[in-house]
């Protein structure tokens, strides 16, 4: 068996390529420790971690999730408010009508109670009053 | 029955660096770069094909250690969770690079990628291996980002089928596929050249 494995053109060539694929290395830089660890000290590593933590750890809080929960029933209500009062109140166009008519209304009254005492006074209709009918 | 798994945590030396990593000990992610840094190295250079780029990617992945080490549960190997922070950044910027016209063709491939020749006992005295490792490089190029991945995983930084699949985050019949695509497709480039059959 060892026999035929070894006279095996094919794994030959297999073990061939694995050496040398292996026969490439690349040793480690130590300035690029030094970098990372002069980032770490500064804190560049762990600061936006730090953050994501705090903000995941407050949002779980108990108390934040109340206060979202109250956040969330008083916008619902206020808006279910408007809501409510929008549909109660008239509508523009209702207001517009009902102002004119009144407006109409009142007019006809005042130009009613003026025809009746301007009337006599005048005497002649039709002539400007104050045509003296002509120089000549 | 004691032995370890291929991929999975050595007790003797991965427990206690990572209980130290999770104090976010400063010395013992020295400690860790000492041990892994050749392999994060070769990796990085070996995929960027650049030693300033693959330089950025092994800090990068430091400082990427140092903060996810709190969550690691110790699923697989260190090394390989380590090797997986390298690689997944070369993804990325293998990714970003896309659209760059890239590099001519190298003159010679393994200085300008800050890599070296390490002679193996198995080596054949025969052969002009700095010819022919110019040459696999150049073949290693052309293969696809995952075979490429998969052959330097398990031939060039020697991880067995299970640390070199969770390196590369898929399963071992996954990475089996993809390693025997890629070596058949090396050897036949190397043998259109002539080189591996001497």
């Amino acid at each position: 068996m060892n026999e035929i494995e070894d006279q095996d053109p094919l794994a030959d060539e297999d073990r061939r390529l694995s050496a040398l694929l292996r026969g490439v290395q690349a040793e480690a830089n130590p300035a690029v420790w030094m970098r990372a660890r002069t980032r770490l000290e500064a804190g560049h590593g762990a600061a936006p971690a730090r953050r994501l933590d705090g903000l995941l750890h407050w949002l779980t809080r108990p108390v934040a999730m109340a206060a979202a929960a109250a956040v969330l029933v008083v916008s619902l209500g206020t808006g279910v408010r408007i809501l409510s009062s929008v549909v109660d109140s008239p509508t523009l166009e209702s207001v517009a009508t009902t102002d004119a008519t009144s407006l109409i209304e009142s007019l006809l009254e005042s130009g009613t109670a003026t025809n009746s005492t301007e009337s006599p006074a005048t005497g002649s209709e039709g002539t400007a009053p104050g045509d003296s009918g002509g120089t000549s | 029955m004691d032995e370890p798994r291929g991929g999975a945590l050595d007790p003797q030396t991965d427990v206690p660096l990572i209980e130290r990593l999770r104090r976010r000990d400063l010395e013992a992610l020295g400690e860790l770069f000492r041990l892994h840094g050749a392999a994060m190295t070769t990796l990085a250079r070996s995929l960027l094909r650049d030693p300033d780029q693959a330089d950025d990617a092994v800090e990068e992945a430091l400082l990427r250690i140092h903060r996810a080490a709190p969550g690691f549960r110790g699923a697989s190997s260190l090394k390989s969770w380590v090797l997986q922070i390298v690689a997944n950044l070369c993804r990325d910027q293998l990714r970003r690079r896309r659209f760059d016209g890239g590099r001519p063709e190298d003159l010679d491939p393994l200085a300008t990628r800050g890599l070296s020749v390490n002679p193996g006992p198995e080596w054949d005295a025969r052969l002009d291996h700095e010819k022919l490792l110019a040459q696999l490089e150049r073949a290693i190029d052309r293969l696809t980002e995952e075979q490429r991945e998969a052959v330097l995983l398990r031939d060039r930084l020697g991880l067995t089928y299970e640390e070199a699949a969770q390196a590369a985050g898929v399963t071992v019949e996954v990475l089996k596929a993809r390693l025997f695509r890629g070596r058949q497709a090396l050897k036949q480039m190397l043998r259109g050249s002539g080189e591996v059959e001497a």
